[in-house]
């Protein structure tokens, strides 16, 4: 049996052992609070709200494959008829309503961890920043965009309610990756290029906002699946 | 000895518990940020979420009844079909002209690409479904350069002020949407105080095809 000495080894369990119940504790804790603490009536609507539209965008995707499917499978024996029907995949691929894979970058923002010393706003990426890097990317002669999954298309506003960014009128949390499809060293030269988000990477360097450029040889962004319906425009004069 | 080599697996165990849980403690902080808003922002965000909803329906049932025209095998209705979707998605695409009411916008001042560009961003959230500048057709893709002496360029097209914006699409909302108070114009009257903002309801505008048009050299559809 040897006596238990206290000593410097001990007194360095008992500070490890004490942040270590700190921490656990905060986990804990944090667990709770991240959830509104109150059962608002306006939560649980727009949890519900919420539920629905993933339910809903995956029922229009599952029903554009199919008739992806039924359009491949239809009984085509003209030569108008396959001649439409090959012009329709083109053009769906083209706008965005299939799903695409190829070389391109991947372009990761996200909020700052520092300590607020000012504006809350230095420290967050905003709608802004979404639209000028997307931008960017256009210039660079990407092919497909999509932020942490939702595809930008012909209409696809890029907005914020508060502080949180919508797009596709879906509620999107940093950080944000945006994946694009095109000649990945062009679209890496502009994004580099001191001459573009000059704003953005100014409030990187100054409040800490993260912003990560990565080529990816093979990626795949999923199709839109949100809704097409114009209510105005008319095709043709 | 012994004692020795379990204290030390004790204190590695410890801080490797410690590194773990601060790394997700920071993390859990990153995300607070989502779930708090005030009383304005939740009315938006549910307006906006019971909209998106209702238009994802409206998806649905159209899509359900193309299926149907498949599903008969009947050669005049699948023509039919196929004719109506290619051209939905070529008014998409830009690739087909479109017509239809909407709102017409001069601008007449020394506005930048990235003006500009705002300016696109802010009809599209009003629900603009076609959109042209100076004549040229834009797209999703279509993108503001600067070249030169302060030349906008568009789709590797120049264009000079005046700005002639035409957007199709519900000429109310989007008049609105462009003559809000504290909205686009009133901060570009303040940033170009000469600045000459008009804008116009039409009930019918024609816009002509996108160019030029660039075949896919990267993406390629999954089978």
């Amino acid at each position: 049996m040897t006596k238990l000495t206290w000593g410097p080894r001990q007194w360095a369990m008992l500070g490890a052992a004490l942040v270590l119940g700190m921490l656990v504790s905060f986990q804990w804790s944090a667990g709770a609070v991240r959830r509104p603490v109150s059962p608002d009536r306006v939560d649980q609507t727009m949890r519900q709200l919420e539920l629905e539209q993933t339910e809903l965008k995956r029922q229009v995707a599952r029903l554009r494959v199919a008739l992806d499917v039924l359009q491949q499978e239809a009984v085509t024996d003209t030569e108008l008829l396959e001649e439409l029907r090959t012009q329709l995949a083109v053009e769906k691929v083209r706008a965005g309503l299939v799903d695409v894979r190829g070389p391109g970058v991947r372009v990761t923002l996200d909020d700052s961890q520092q300590r607020l010393t000012g504006s809350a706003n230095d420290y967050l990426i905003h709608d802004f920043d979404l639209r000028d890097v997307i931008h960017v990317l256009w210039l660079a002669g990407a092919e497909a965009i999509a932020i942490n999954g939702e595809r930008i298309v012909h209409d696809s506003s890029i907005y914020c309610v508060g502080s949180t960014v919508m797009v596709n009128d879906t509620r999107l949390s940093p950080p944000y990756e945006v994946s694009a499809i095109g000649d990945a060293v062009r679209m890496q030269d502009h994004l580099r290029n001191p001459g573009y988000l000059g704003d953005l990477k100014v409030r990187c360097e100054r409040h800490g906002l993260l912003l990560e450029i990565m080529r990816v040889e093979a990626m795949t962004i999923t199709a839109y699946q949100g809704s097409t319906l114009q209510r105005f425009a008319q095709p043709g004069s | 000895m012994r004692r020795s080599i379990v204290s030390r697996v004790c204190m590695t165990v410890l801080l490797l518990a410690i590194g773990v849980l601060t790394v997700a403690q920071l993390r859990a902080q990153r995300r607070l940020r989502v779930g708090t808003y005030n009383r304005d922002e939740q009315a938006v965000l549910l307006s906006e979420l019971v909209d998106a909803n209702r238009r994802l329906r409206a998806e649905i049932d159209l899509l359900a009844a193309q299926g149907n025209a498949y599903a008969e095998e009947n050669h005049g209705a699948i023509l039919e079909e196929l004719v109506a979707e290619l051209n939905r998605v070529r008014v998409l695409n830009g690739t087909i002209e479109v017509s239809g009411p909407g709102v017409t916008l001069l601008l007449d001042g020394p506005l930048s690409a990235l003006d500009l560009l705002d300016v696109v961003n802010e009809l599209r959230n009003a629900g603009a479904e076609a959109l042209a500048l100076n004549g040229h057709r834009l797209v999703a893709s279509s993108a503001f350069a600067v070249e030169g002496r302060g030349l906008v360029v568009v789709d590797g097209y120049p264009v000079h002020r005046p700005y002639h914006l035409e957007a199709v699409g519900d000429p109310d909302t989007i008049e609105t949407a462009l003559l809000r108070p504290g909205g686009l114009l009133t901060l570009f009257r303040r940033e170009y105080p000469n600045l000459v903002a008009q804008s116009t309801q039409h009930a019918r505008l024609v816009l002509g095809v996108h160019r030029p048009h660039r075949a896919f050299e990267y993406a390629e559809p999954i089978e």
